[in-house]
């Protein structure tokens, strides 16, 4: 598939839309504590290094397995440590420390970019201390947004919509649409998801368009790389959103 | 089974539970799924070597994890990718093996920590090592599994 024309220009500048959709923020650093992590031990760390974040909450993997024995079937569930989740005081910011590496959110309202970055590197400084990582597998952008439509607007709002057959006309009442672009000469991917939620209760007409757009890198990384592949990251992103959105969407955001 | 979320909030999990569910539905297709093996044969395997010294020369049960693990690297398979056989080995981790003759073949064994072990043997070649698994199948399995069928 041709990537010609698209560059990556850290000069370019996008519009700042005062109501943007954002519903989450993430930055995402896979990569694998090369340091034993004694769960408790890890919490305590943890709790010292983030007074600002006082709600800790214990992350578990989750399984089944089904045993089936002379006196029948039994199931037995597994559940496993992960890692530990940390919530600001306000809960917009969460942080996810785990066994393969580390997680930051900021939910709405999102504020800047600088702020966002920086609260994220911060907090990825204590993981790389506890659990000490040779490399980073993959480091991540995602911004999820959240558009609240009248299912018939989407085609209007969507620069990729879906489509009924031409001949059938029929209405869509549900899609799900994910693409993963290559970045040519640069190592990352771009995974867009749209797709629609029902109305969440207690509201009953407005369905969500969700799009998600998650650019990530395609090979490990070194640590004092972060900080340019996070602006190019961010960069990606902004140029999807504004590419996939029409302008009647973006003016939605505006005020 | 469940993987990492990538976010925190309620519509990070709905899409990730979106996209899951759509990957399970293709899955469960005879031509292109994993389904059949995650039902049968790594169910059979479960039930046979979740208890001690299930092979008779003090083997380890199978471990949950492990399990757990193996279930989520086959459904990370691309669809279509050809079926491995299921095994478990005395140190209580689940095995996928591919098989094509004697020389050609690979062998995969999946810890708790979800590491994974490949051993391959490719005519007079024989490659080996580790890789830290994160819901998505390492490219080196996916070239190995290739090579395994390549004569």
């Amino acid at each position: 598939m041709s990537g010609e024309g698209f560059k990556i220009d850290l000069s370019e500048s996008f519009e700042h839309l005062p109501n943007a959709p954002i519903v989450e923020a993430v930055i995402h650093w896979r990569a694998r504590a090369e340091r034993k992590l004694e769960p408790a031990a890890l919490l305590d760390q943890l709790k010292a290094k983030l007074p600002d974040y006082p709600h800790s909450q214990r992350q578990q993997e989750f399984g089944v397995a089904t045993q089936i024995s002379a006196e029948g079937e039994s199931v037995r569930q597994h559940h496993a440590w992960h890692g530990y989740r940390f919530e600001s005081a306000d809960k917009l910011q969460i942080a996810q420390y785990t066994r393969n590496g580390f997680v930051f959110s900021r939910l709405k309202p999102y504020q800047d970019w600088e702020k966002f970055q920086a609260e994220a590197q911060r907090l990825w400084c204590v993981y790389r201390e506890l659990a000490e990582p040779s490399e980073i597998q993959r480091l991540g952008v995602r911004f999820i947004n959240l558009i609240p439509v009248k299912p018939r607007e989407v085609a209007s709002l969507l620069t990729l919509p879906p489509r009924s057959p031409q001949i059938m006309k029929l209405p869509i009442s549900a899609f799900l649409h994910q693409t993963k672009f290559n970045i040519p000469d640069h190592p990352y991917e771009l995974n867009v998801v749209q797709t629609i939620q029902p109305p969440a209760p207690p509201e009953r007409d407005s369905t969500g368009l969700i799009l998600d757009l998650d650019v990530g890198t395609t090979r490990p990384i070194a640590f004092d790389e972060i900080e340019n592949r996070l602006l190019q990251m961010q960069s990606i992103k902004n140029k999807a959103f504004f590419s996939l959105l029409k302008k009647p969407a973006l003016k939605r955001f505006r005020s | 089974m469940t993987t990492t979320l990538r976010g925190g909030s309620q519509t990070a999990e709905y899409i990730q539970r979106q996209l899951a569910d759509q990957r399970r539905f293709l899955h469960e297709s005879a031509a292109l799924g994993i389904e059949q093996v995650l039902r049968d044969e790594l169910a059979d395997t479960w039930e046979e070597c979740s208890q001690p010294d299930w092979d008779g020369y003090n083997a380890l049960p199978v471990t949950t994890g492990s399990l757990t693990n193996a279930g989520r690297l086959l459904l990370s398979l691309p669809l279509g990718t050809k079926l491995p056989s299921i095994g478990a080995i005395p140190s209580g981790h689940i095995s996928l093996e591919w098989h094509h003759s004697r020389r050609r073949t690979l062998t995969v064994t999946v810890d708790e920590d979800g590491d994974l072990r490949y051993a391959a043997l490719l005519g007079p070649g024989r490659v080996c090592g580790t890789e830290p698994f994160f819901d998505e199948t390492p490219q080196i399995i996916l070239d190995l599994i290739a090579r395994v069928y390549q004569c």
